[in-house]
Order: C-alpha cells, then structure tokens, then sequence
C-alpha cells in the first residue's frame, strides 16, 4: 500500500483563532529558576571579575581548555591546575545578527563570534559578541581581537564583564 | 540478533498550525503506519514514542501524555530523546527492542506540535545555552547554526550559492509530496535576496517550525514476510554524541555524524558510502546542514557536496539522490517527526511507492540522518531491499 | 573532590526564566464538546461501540481499539461522586479564603470519572456516593470552556 495521496491533518489560519472558529486555551509554565554556576564556573567568574580570562590545564591530554571546568570530558580526569589565559583571541567563526529570538528586528546588528583565547589550546574558544560598533563587512575569520573590559567597579562576576572583543590593532598588544 | 524489517509507515500533514491536538496528530500518524501493513493496536508488542522538548507542546511528560495516541496504552512503551536527532534515534530504539527477540512488533511514532508554543518555539531553544556563561551574552538557536555555517563556508571556501542550491533543490522536490508544508519553486536568486536572520543565514535557508507526526512499524525477521512482500530491511544503525563544550571544536566538520554512520556502514558491511548508497535522506534543519551532513556521512569527501549540489548529482535523477522527499527545508520541521518522516521517505523509496518523488530503480540501499542538541548528536539509519547477512 | 567554598563570593545563581507560554488547540472533538458546553450546557461524549465505552468529554480516537470516533452523544449532567478533595491551600502554598472541594463524578452513561468542583454549602456534604448533577453559568457568561460549567451540586 503506497503512501496515501490524501494525508490528515488539518492547517489553521490566524482568522481560525481571531474569529473564535476553533476554540483555545492560553496558559504559561510557571518556570523561575535560579542556576548555580557551579565551583568550576565560579572560579571562571571570580577571574572576570580580576578581569583574566582563566582556563583549565588537563595535563594528561596536553590541553588547555577555556572556560575552567572541573573534569576534562576526553581523559575523565578531574582538573585542578586553573591557568590565566591571555585577554586577546582569535575570531574562529561570527555571525551578524538581525533578529531577537521572537523574530523582532534588532535596531542595531550584533556579532556573535567564537573567539578562540590565546593560551588557551587551538580551537578552544568561547562564545562572546564583537565590538558593535565594528563594521560588519570587514570583520573576518582570523581576525585577532581583545577584550574590552568593564570599568573595575561595575565588574560583578559575570561573563557581561567583558563588554565586547574589538579588534587588535596591528602592532599592538603582542 | 534479529534481523529487523521496517513493513509500514504513515505520516500526517506538516503544516504550521494543525486544528488536531498533539495526541489527535500522533494518532493519525500511528493509524496510517499501522493501517499499511494491515495490523492493529492489539497486534502491536510494544510502542517507542519519539518527541523532542516538552516546552514546545507545553507538556510536561509528553511521552506519557501522549501514550494514548501512540497505540501504548497498556503496552510497554518508552520514550525518547535526543532534541533535533530524535526522529532517527527513535527507530534506533525500536529497532533495539526487536532485535533483543524482546518483541516481534514495534511501533514507532514521532510527533511535535510547536504551534503551540508562543510567542516562538525559540523561546524554548533559549535554554539550551549555558545559563551563565552564555545566556546573559543574549543568544538564540539562529546564532549557532549561522556560526556553523561560516566556519563551514570559511574552512572550504564555499559561497552563499553554493549553499542557496540546497533550497532550491529540497522546496522544488517537496512539490511532489503530498503531506509538504513549504514546497516551492525557487531560484538560487530568490533564496540569496531573501531576508537576512543572522548572516550568512537567509530566510529561504531556514526550515518551518511545523506541526505533525510521522510512524514506521518495524517488525522480526519471519513476522515482517507474513505483514508484506517488500519488508525494507535495517541494516544498520549508529549513534554519536559529541561534547557539550562546543565552543572548544572545530564546527566546520561533524565528527558525530562521522562516527555514528561508521557505526552504521560498519553493521551494514558498507565499505564505501558513496558507491553502495543509492540516496540520502541528510538533516537539512538549514541548507549548509544537507551539505555538511552528506560530509559527515562519508558521501563525500571533506568540502565537496557543494560540488556534488551544483553538478545536480544529489537531484532526484542524479547518482545520488538526496532529499528527495523536500527534506526538512519542504515538507516541514516539526522536530521529531521530521527525522521520522526521513524515515518513512526512505521506506517508500526502496519499495517503490514514492510516487511523483519516486528515484528510479528503485533504489536499494538508502540512509537517514538526524541531528539536534548542541550541534552534538549525529542518528543514522541504513535501509535496504536487501535482508542483512547477520 | 568537591572543594570547599571559601567565600560567598564565589557562589553565584542565575536567575532565568524560559519565556514560553502555550496556545492550545481543543482538536476537532474537543471543540464539539466545548461548544455544547457553551450553546447547549450540554457534555458531549463519544461512543465506541466496539469497546462499548463512552468517553466525556468527546474524543477523536478510542485509545483501546484506535478507531477514529464519529459518534457522539449527550449524556447527562449528573453522577455519583466517587472520590472527593478538599483543597486548602493554592499552589504557592498560601491558604485559600475559601477551600476548594474537588470530586471525581461517575456520569450516567459514560466510562470513567469526570473531574470538576462540588458545590456544597457544609464540607460533610461533599460525600463519596453522593448524587450530583452540573449547575452551569447563564449563557452569556459561557465562553466554551470546562468553566462553562460553575460546579456540581448534590441532590
Ligand atoms: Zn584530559
Ligand atoms: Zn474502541
């Protein structure tokens, strides 16, 4: 018997709801959370807010890994040697984004990248936005960039801390 | 083990907002696959249910809610999950409880309602990001998959035509399927013209949120002969999940999907993918994924499926057809039923009731992809005419 | 090895929430049964006469045989109470100004128990095996709802 040609189900139209032709219920999950960042994450956000970049070292793998974690997922060891990375990167990847996660239009694009971190093991990067201010046709990949820090002050143990990655300028911060 | 045939399938329409409930979906869906083989619910020895987040629907335990749909009441029944990767993964499961010689009938049924879920779906992929290391940078899923597809097209070199073909293709294909949400007539233009989400991401190379459910029944070596006469044979499956640290991998290449289709050939005696594999049924969530994935499959070399996209070898009269059902990119996406309904494709494919889509032959071998989480897990279903030596 | 926490300012909890809430649809059956509620003050409920089971309120499948339900019929609105809960508290925990009294209704004529609230003046009426039937909201206020129907009073 070959898929039929006919098949159910029944599509909607947004006057089906506004005239009241199907009937509906609205309700929202009660979801509050607070999450814990943990022991190894506290760490990394205690070093924020010193304003370094810490990673962890897994010694048997010969891998530094950003942020610190507690264990290193490959060897299964558990790592406690936590070593300061440098502030500077690399853009392994970025995007530039238009829309908020409801599809609403951004007023001003932003540009998400992975960053791979200096000290930290090729390839080992971490999520953060570039400089907003950047235009986005001459961001690349390989571009070397750097963190642009809070003022000490409204630092809190965040990963916000850091504002943005901007470009590094050529010559500088070697 | 036993060997294992898949001897029915049955899929509801994808649309965008189904009148159905979520239950009512998974029925039709259930009584389709069971109706193409002539079985009943009481026939059935057990029931695998597959569905991804229960914050779409707005169920908590979904599996059990939406036990009475699925044809599990009073059965052994289980649920399971892998986000995206769920709609192969699922009869990764059913084809276990089968070849245990635990059951002789499985019904599998995958089903998702994301319509119901406001104001966006997206508001439950939010949560997928650390919430203390990435969530406060204010991400959402366009992000990950946009980066994916730079570091994809910056490692090899690939251009956004390259990737738009896949659109064209997949919409143009789901023309001929009778339960497609989005099939189209594209040109590579129109696709690249298209809004901008999150660069290189154009809208025509997103996939719908979609609701619908799709069902495969599976059956043991000496039931399935007695059901029909074309039984479409498993030959092999794998599963691979990669670290959740994903900032700290190479995204240009899935080393899961890798691993999960060796798992796969290796079971199925497949020594080279792209000669003993006559279609593909790829995720393709965003265009760049088809291509990315046919690499990850072994399909071809590293860099290379924009290649095979643009020679028109991956059409459906090409040498290795893929996505000839629209994939997710046409007939829709609702999560787990839309790996199933890669599923039923390849079912249909082999037996040749695919209609309008039909590859000629028809084919012999063909595999599934499904793919989910954290750009992390890679399911994989290899199926053919042909009953497996072991 | 979990070591020690040394200052509190290490600990640090995320709020968050995950911003959805959820657009149900009733499905074809459950829009017939909620709209006899609201048209009619009537509960529909649908027959399988393979399983001789009636469900309330109406359904699209039989989830013992699997067949797709097309028929549907009235039954009435009145039952024996089979098992009773008297609420007192909400679901933050903070006691209600009134408590709210639970039963699961056995309604003639259909399979299984139909939970709404009773309506009794003292709490020792809301009684296993007491007879109740539906007292419903005037028409106007109806709005094709399980609410449509105020509460079951005993007789
Ligand atoms: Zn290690
Ligand atoms: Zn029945």
């Amino acid at each position: 018997m070959s898929q039929p040609s006919q098949t159910p189900g029944t599509a909607l139209r947004a006057e089906d709801f506004s005239s009241g032709r199907v009937i509906t219920v609205r309700d929202r999950l009660f979801t509050r959370y607070a999450w814990d960042a943990g022991v190894a994450i506290g760490r990394y956000l205690a070093g924020l807010r010193r304003g370094v970049i810490l990673g962890s070292r897994c010694p048997k793998c010969d891998r530094t890994v950003v942020p610190v974690r507690s264990f290193c997922e490959r060897c299964f060891s558990a790592l406690v040697d936590e070593v300061p990375l440098t502030d500077r990167g690399t853009v392994n990847t970025f995007s530039v984004t238009y829309v908020t996660w409801d599809m609403k239009k951004l007023e001003k694009p932003l540009i998400p990248a992975v960053i791979e971190i200096e000290g930290a093991s090729k390839g080992c990067g971490i999520l953060h936005l570039l400089d907003p201010d950047l235009d986005p046709k001459t961001v690349k990949v390989g571009m070397r960039v750097r963190a642009v820090w809070k003022g000490t002050r409204s630092r809190e143990g965040a990963i916000t801390d850091i504002r943005h990655f901007a470009r590094l300028e050529e010559g500088a911060g070697a | 083990m036993r060997r294992v045939a898949i001897v029915g399938a049955g899929m509801t329409k994808f649309v965008r907002r189904a009148h159905e409930t979520a239950k009512e979906l998974t029925f039709e869906a259930s009584r389709l696959a069971l109706e193409s083989c002539g079985m009943k619910r009481q026939d059935l020895g057990c029931v695998v249910h597959g569905t991804a987040p229960d914050a779409f629907d707005g169920f908590h335990m979904k599996g059990e809610f939406l036990l009475d749909g699925s044809g599990g009441f009073g059965k052994p029944y289980m649920r399971c999950y892998v986000g995206g990767g769920t709609g192969v993964f699922a009869p990764i499961h059913g084809f276990l409880h089968v070849a245990s010689g635990l059951f002789d009938t499985c019904l599998v049924v995958c089903e998702e309602k994301m319509s119901s879920c406001q104001p966006h779906p997206q508001g439950a992929f939010i949560s997928i990001f650390d919430h203390t290391t990435e969530r406060p940078l204010g991400p959402n899923l366009l992000w990950i998959f946009a980066l994916e597809m730079n570091r994809y097209m910056s490692v090899h070199g690939i251009k956004l035509e390259d990737i738009a073909r896949v659109s064209v293709k997949n919409k143009g294909n789901a023309l001929d399927h009778p339960s497609a949400q989005l099939g189209e007539k594209l040109t590579v233009e129109q696709v690249l013209q298209s809004e901008i989400m999150a660069w290189p991401v154009h809208r025509l190379m997103v996939s719908p949120t979609s609701d619908g459910a799709a069902a495969v029944i599976l059956a043991a070596e000496g039931v399935a002969e007695k059901l029909t006469d074309k039984p479409v044979w498993i030959q092999g499956v794998g599963w691979n999940l990669d670290t959740a640290y994903w900032t700290n991998r190479d995204l240009y290449y899935p080393e899961y999907v890798e691993k999960a289709a060796r798992m796969a050939y290796g079971m199925a005696g497949i020594r080279e993918p792209s000669k003993e594999i006559n279609f593909a049924e790829p995720y393709d969530p965003f265009a760049y994924k088809e291509l990315h994935h046919m690499e990850g499959l072994l399909l071809c070399g590293k860099g290379e499926a924009p290649r095979l996209t643009a020679d028109g070898v991956t059409a459906r009269t090409g040498n290795l057809p893929t996505c000839p059902s629209g994939g997710l990119l046409g007939v829709g996406n609702p999560i787990a039923a839309a790996g199933m309904m890669k599923v039923c494709e390849l079912f249909w494919q082999c037996r040749g009731e695919a209609g309008k889509r039909q590859i000629p032959g028809p084919p012999k071998r063909g595999v599934a992809q499904a793919w989910g989480d954290l750009m992390q897990v890679g399911t994989v279903l290899v199926v053919g005419s042909e009953k497996p030596k072991t | 090895m979990i070591p020690h926490v040394e200052t509190n300012q290490d600990l640090r909890a995320w709020p968050g929430d995950i911003p959805v809430e959820h657009l149900y649809t009733a499905g074809p059956a459950g829009d017939a049964a909620l709209r006899a509620m609201k048209e009619r003050a009537a509960l529909l409920g649908s027959r399988c006469n393979a399983c001789a089971v009636t469900y309330v309120p109406a359904r699209y499948f039989c989830e013992r045989c699997f067949a797709r339900l097309n028929e549907t019929v009235d039954v009435p609105a009145r039952g024996i109470v089979k098992a009773v809960a008297v609420v007192s508290e909400d679901r933050d925990r903070k006691p209600l100004r009134k408590p709210v009294v639970l039963g699961l209704v056995a309604l003639e004529g259909a399979t299984g128990v139909f939970l709404h609230r009773l309506g009794v003046k003292k709490l020792d009426q809301a009684k296993v095996g007491a007879r109740v039937e539906a007292v419903w909201k005037p028409p106007e206020e109806r709005t094709g709802s399980v609410e449509d129907l105020l509460h079951f009073r005993v007789v």
